[in-house]
């Protein structure tokens, strides 16, 4: 029903005809073309996605078929649905399409929602802008169609606001609305970037499901050769505002033509590297029973202090010269854990030793003596750097505040640090807002690396980042890593990033770890339920793999 | 999601030119600024004589002649040597005041921010309070109690901004506290002023910039209300407002006495607010007005 | 729902008792109040007649209750110059001032409010720009000024309505216009800025993404959305407007509060002006406590008891 095969052949109309698509966005010198004659078709039935990475223009694409962009950005070309050309109709013609014949999902549920309505409202809003439906009637539509996206308790989500759900579920109240007036075309635009691995498995089997169930063509837009891998008929390839390679998703995966598409796919199938580990590592850092609560805050004067249990009851040990990885989901107390081995956090009940003794507590001078040997990659790059303060200046600023050697030497460690991550003088006097988010993730580890530390924790240091730039991030990490004989901990959510890199992983579910071992062992043979469910939510590498991977997470 | 490659922080003035209104409004501000300043070299007379002989004369463009160009008032004395002293008094106390708020809020807004115990709630308690309570109302019934002094003026009226420059900063520095540099810098172990000096000071000095050049009209508009009451800057010293206040008993005859000093105060608040909301938008565009 | 009133009415509270307290601070001991009520050539008799009569030989904790009992019975002092009870001279004023600032708040709405989100709906039009420079004049025209610009040219060029008093409804027009101009200069931009950005969020693309036409994503989703922040400029509006009607009753010989203080300030009239700036704290923060409820009732993420997401 849904085989790629049926527009192979231009034997029927598409669905959805585009081309010579150009989009321009307003820019600090006049006008720029983010988009350059795109031209691509989606039959009935089938998937399309666009891959690109940030600023490829494949958002703008989506977002031109109905015409949904902000003010000052103009799209031209050819959009037809069905025979009837799109693109150039006032508001009030496209109004009737939007959300009827064609409807949109995007990145983030949430804000995508009106937050001072419920649920109910908006349904309702949707289901009768395009039937005439009694109230009564479009409210018992909009329950069925919250049981239809598998939102349990339905009844009790109506009355709730955008506020009150999670991600996951507002994804799926947007899908509900998206398909209220059975609309041929779906969009959606990087529909579960914004999600945790389980939760994206979840909204990617609705959406398989609802494809098949409806006949519904789908759009998707992403940056995750995963998801790709999951969900495409067809795959198209943007980069820098032009589709550069399109095709049957096999073939993709299989024989890419474009340098940029094996690019992306190398990205993704990295072999696991392996250093000169010692089999029993010496211990660098041993902590016994970490607990750590959190006081929620309190929005009323007499309410009684409830605690949320950040980490509880952990064990952990990291080794001399060995990379360790912490997987889990947000919210799973994993960044706690980090900060507390790095001493930026004391533990409510536990022990930390470092070297055999206790971890000095702040202010003591010992701790001040450990910021030097232990340092921290954060997540972000775009806010780890002043926006006020040269690049140069800012490596070397560690320097400053340990007094180490004459001001002038400082700037040469400074500028020899941004050499062994790659970065030559040209941007030594630079402002972050100049550099790439690679380069600037590049000067947060040159910054880490100046104090020539024993122990760095890395946290999520590349799901800021798109996949390729992601990937020489982390050639970076081990290659240092092997260089100057440290020891890491990989904080992340991002398994193929873990897979890849370490040595060791701790799997974390609400602040326990649940389940720990050589990486190679764990991940082919994992033995707690939600080791295996992690796993098994991963996007898989390549689309071979579909059907055996969903029938795992079923 | 999209990357600024091509914007240094110190690129933004240059970019955004002022319009022409904008550049007449500066050099507005300019000329007037120097006359107040140089009042006693460019006054024709002293503003303090009167001449009872020479009462509601008329300005020139109405008949008047040029020994008094813009005309006296109902002690006969010169308009535009009161006005250009009045001018040094306005803008004088205005410039006082706004220092004195942007010093005073600046450095309890970082207090407050800096240390969230008994003195940061403190603040934060005074700051909700004034801005639970008129601060015109509250200078009247300090006046009230301590009679009119000026240098005891030039306190209230400086005091007046003080909590918005306060709430500013003390959120600045909050959200600066959740950037990434911050935490950074701090797990490195940096003294709290070396952040504060090297990195978060730098980051606010934008909002700070905007927020006195937005103020300075407040000032000038609380001076001269209050004056123009006879609460405020008193006789034999003269300010705008207190011309514009002894001027309005004699709209019928002689209207120039009033409007005169009344379209100063409107240039010089309009001037500065066109600069303020041109260096909001130069210096940083996300803030809201 | 009930339980916010209640913890938002006490916060009030609160806020009242604390700014009697610093009242009570700054009269009692900042100086001594006897010297700045009769002057420091008073003979010593008087003073001691005084001293015993306000109680300032008592102990300051016993100060401190009696000053609270006082204010609680409605003993708010006396006036000097002809021992009136300070609250009664109060009161009465009070109907004329609210008459006049009730209209100015009015027509500072029903023309901010609309003028801002037009020119936010056809920005960059000769309508902004129009909302635009009115809002900027209104912020920099003295309001002082305004009204006797007003007062010139209809008043006495051509005696179309009267420059002071009150009785008719013609008496109204001018003073309202003096008082309601910067307000509604400064809601008009705060509407065309809140406005804006509510355009940008995202829920607004769903809300076209959904096939809604322009009138109705702007009427049900953009306008609610942009009422939030609006609401608590009012708050702080009404600070302004009290503060402004002090001096335009002075312009127009307005028979109301703001023209009590002036003179009372005048005469040092300590008892009237601690009076009238009770009365200002207890409005300010009344009004701030609607605010708060209205704040709560336009937005449903103010009023959760708890505020962690459900997953």
């Amino acid at each position: 029903m849904t085989d790629s095969n049926s527009q192979e052949g231009g034997a029927p109309a598409p669905l959805l005809h585009v081309s010579g698509l150009t989009v321009t966005v307003p820019s600090s010198s006049g006008r720029k073309r983010a988009v350059e004659s795109v031209s691509f078709d989606v039959a009935r039935g089938e998937t399309l996605c666009i891959v690109g990475e940030t600023a490829s223009g494949k958002s703008l694409t989506a977002l031109s078929i109905l015409d949904l962009h902000s003010p000052g950005v103009s799209a031209d070309g050819t959009v037809m649905l069905d025979g009837r050309t799109l693109l150039g109709l006032s508001d009030r013609a496209l109004a009737e399409i939007r959300g009827s014949d064609i409807s949109m999902i995007f990145q983030e549920a949430v804000p995508a929602l009106n937050p001072v309505q419920t649920v109910e409202t908006q349904l309702v809003e949707a289901i009768r802008s395009h039937n005439t439906r009694s109230l009564r009637d479009a409210r018992a539509e909009a329950l069925e169609l919250l049981t239809s996206v598998g939102i349990r308790e339905p009844e009790r989500r109506l009355v709730a606001y955008p506020h009150q759900l999670s991600g996951g579920m507002a994804q799926r109240v947007m899908i509900a609305m998206a398909l209220s007036a059975k609309p041929s075309l779906l969009i959606a635009d990087e529909p579960t970037t914004a999600l945790d691995v389980t939760v994206q498995a979840q909204i990617l089997n609705l959406l398989r499901e609802l494809r098949i169930r409806h006949n519904l063509a789908l759009l998707m837009i992403s940056h995750d050769m995963g998801v790709v891998a999951e969900m495409a008929d067809r795959v198209a390839v943007m980069y820098r505002g032009q589709i550069v390679e399109m095709g049957p998703v096999e073939r993709i995966f299989d024989a890419p033509e474009h340098p940029y598409t094996q690019r992306l796919l190398r990205a993704r199938r990295q072999t696991r590297r392996t250093h000169a580990r010692p089999k029993i590592p010496a211990p660098l850092i041993t902590a016994e029973g970490l607990t750590r609560r959190y006081p929620n805050s309190r929005r009323r004067l007499f309410e009684a202090r409830t605690e949320t249990v950040a980490v509880d009851g952990v064990d952990i040990t990291i080794g001399r010269n060995e990379i360790v990885g912490l997987i889990g989901e947000s919210g799973s107390g994993k960044s706690t854990i980090g900060r507390i081995l790095l001493g930026l956090e004391a533990p409510d009940i536990g022990t930390v030793t470092v070297d055999g003794k206790p971890m000095p507590r702040r202010g003591d001078p010992h701790w001040q003596a450990l910021r030097q040997e232990f340092q921290i990659i954060f997540q972000d790059p775009h806010s780890a750097l002043d926006p006020r303060a040269r690049i140069l200046e800012q490596v070397k600023e560690p320097l400053d505040i340990f007094e180490i050697g004459a001001p002038d030497a400082r700037l040469a460690r400074a500028a020899a640090a941004l050499d062994q991550v790659g970065l030559d003088a040209t941007v030594h006097r630079k402002f972050p807002g100049a550099l790439s988010g690679g380069q600037k993730q590049r000067v947060v580890i040159a910054r880490a690396l100046v104090l020539a530390p024993r122990f760095i924790v890395c946290d999520e240091p590349v799901s800021a980042l798109d996949v390729s730039v992601g990937a020489q991030i982390i050639d970076l990490l081990a290659r240092l890593q092997r260089e100057s004989e440290m020891s890491l901990l990989i904080v992340s959510h991002d398994l193929s990033l873990v897979r890849t890199l370490v040595d060791r992983v701790m799997v974390v579910q609400a602040g326990r770890v649940v389940e720990e071992g050589e990486t190679t062992e764990l991940f082919a043979d994992p033995q707690h339920p939600y080791s295996r469910l992690l796993i098994a939510s991963a996007p898989i590498t390549h689309p071979r793999d579909r059907r055996a991977a969903s029938a795992r997470a079923v | 999601m999209s990357e600024n490659v091509d914007t240094e922080p110190q690129g933004l003035l240059a970019s955004h030119r002022p319009s022409i209104l904008v550049s007449l409004a500066l050099g507005i501000l300019i000329f007037l600024s120097l006359c107040g300043l140089f009042a006693g070299f460019l006054a024709p007379h002293d503003f303090t004589d009167q001449s009872l002989r020479n009462r509601f004369q008329p300005p020139v463009w109405m008949g008047g002649d040029w020994t008094y160009p813009l005309g006296t008032d109902a002690l006969g004395r010169d308009i535009l040597s009161r006005l250009l002293y009045g001018l040094r008094v306005s803008l004088g106390v205005a410039l006082l005041g706004t220092l004195i708020g942007a010093v005073l809020g600046t450095f309890l807004g970082f207090v407050a921010a800096h240390s969230k115990g008994f003195v940061g709630g403190l603040i934060m308690a005074l700051v909700d309070a004034q801005a639970a309570l008129p601060f015109q109302i509250l200078v009247l019934g300090v006046l009230a109690l301590f009679g009119n002094a000026f240098w005891l003026f030039v306190a209230l009226v400086g005091l007046a901004g003080w909590e918005t420059y306060a709430r500013l900063v003390r959120g600045a520095v909050l959200a600066a506290q959740q950037e990434g540099y911050v935490s950074a810098l701090r797990a490195l172990g940096a003294r709290p002023w070396r952040l504060y000096a090297r990195h978060v000071l730098p980051n606010v000095a934008n909002i700070l910039i905007v927020q006195v050049t937005l103020n300075f009209p407040s000032t000038i508009l609380l001076e001269t209300a209050l004056s123009f009451l006879g609460l405020g800057i008193q006789p034999p010293l003269t300010s705008l407002g207190e011309m514009l206040g002894s001027g309005r008993n004699h709209l019928l005859l002689s209207w120039w006495i009033a409007v005169i000093p009344g379209m100063t105060i409107f240039v010089i608040t309009l001037s500065m607010s066109l600069v303020g909301d041109w260096l909001r938008d130069a210096l940083d565009p996300n803030i809201d007005p | 729902m009930g339980r916010f009133i209640v913890l938002r009415t006490l916060r009030g509270v609160l806020t009242v008792w604390g700014l009697l307290t610093l009242v009570f601070i700054v009269l009692r001991l900042s100086g001594d109040p006897l010297e700045a009520l009769l002057g420091d050539d008073a003979p010593p008799d008087v003073v001691d007649y005084y001293t015993v009569l306000y109680g300032f030989d008592q102990p300051i904790w016993r100060q401190y209750l009696q000053y609270f009992w006082g204010l609680f019975q409605g003993d708010w002092g006396q006036s000097f110059r002809d021992g009136r009870d300070a609250l009664d001279v109060v009161l009465e004023r009070i109907p004329a001032t609210l008459q006049l600032g009730f209209a100015a708040f009015v027509f500072s709405l029903v023309l901010g409010i609309p003028l801002g989100i037009l020119a936010a709906l056809y920005r960059n039009t000769v309508l902004d720009r129009f909302a635009m420079g009115f809002a900027v004049l209104g912020f920099a025209l003295p309001n002082f000024f305004i009204g006797i610009i007003l007062i010139l040219i209809f008043a006495m060029t051509f005696r179309w309505l009267p420059s002071s008093g009150t009785g008719t409804l013609a008496h109204f027009l001018l003073p309202v216009v003096t008082l309601g101009t910067a307000g509604a200069g400064s809601i008009a931009r705060f509407a065309r800025s809140s406005m804006l950005e509510v355009m940008n969020r995202p829920y607004m693309r769903t809300a076209q993404a959904k096939g809604l036409r322009r009138p109705r994503r702007i009427l049900w989703h953009a306008v609610p959305n942009a009422a939030i922040p609006i609401v608590t400029l009012l708050g702080f509006r009404l600070g302004d407007m009290i503060a402004g009607s002090v001096v335009v009753e002075a312009v127009f010989a307005w028979p109301g509060v703001g023209r009590l203080l002036v003179n009372s300030v005048t005469a040092r009239e300590l008892a009237i002006v601690q009076a009238i700036i009770v009365i200002v704290t207890i409005t300010m923060v009344t009004a701030n406590l609607l605010v708060d409820l209205a704040y709560a009732w336009l937005d449903p993420r103010q009023r959760e008891e708890g505020h962690e997401r459900k997953r």
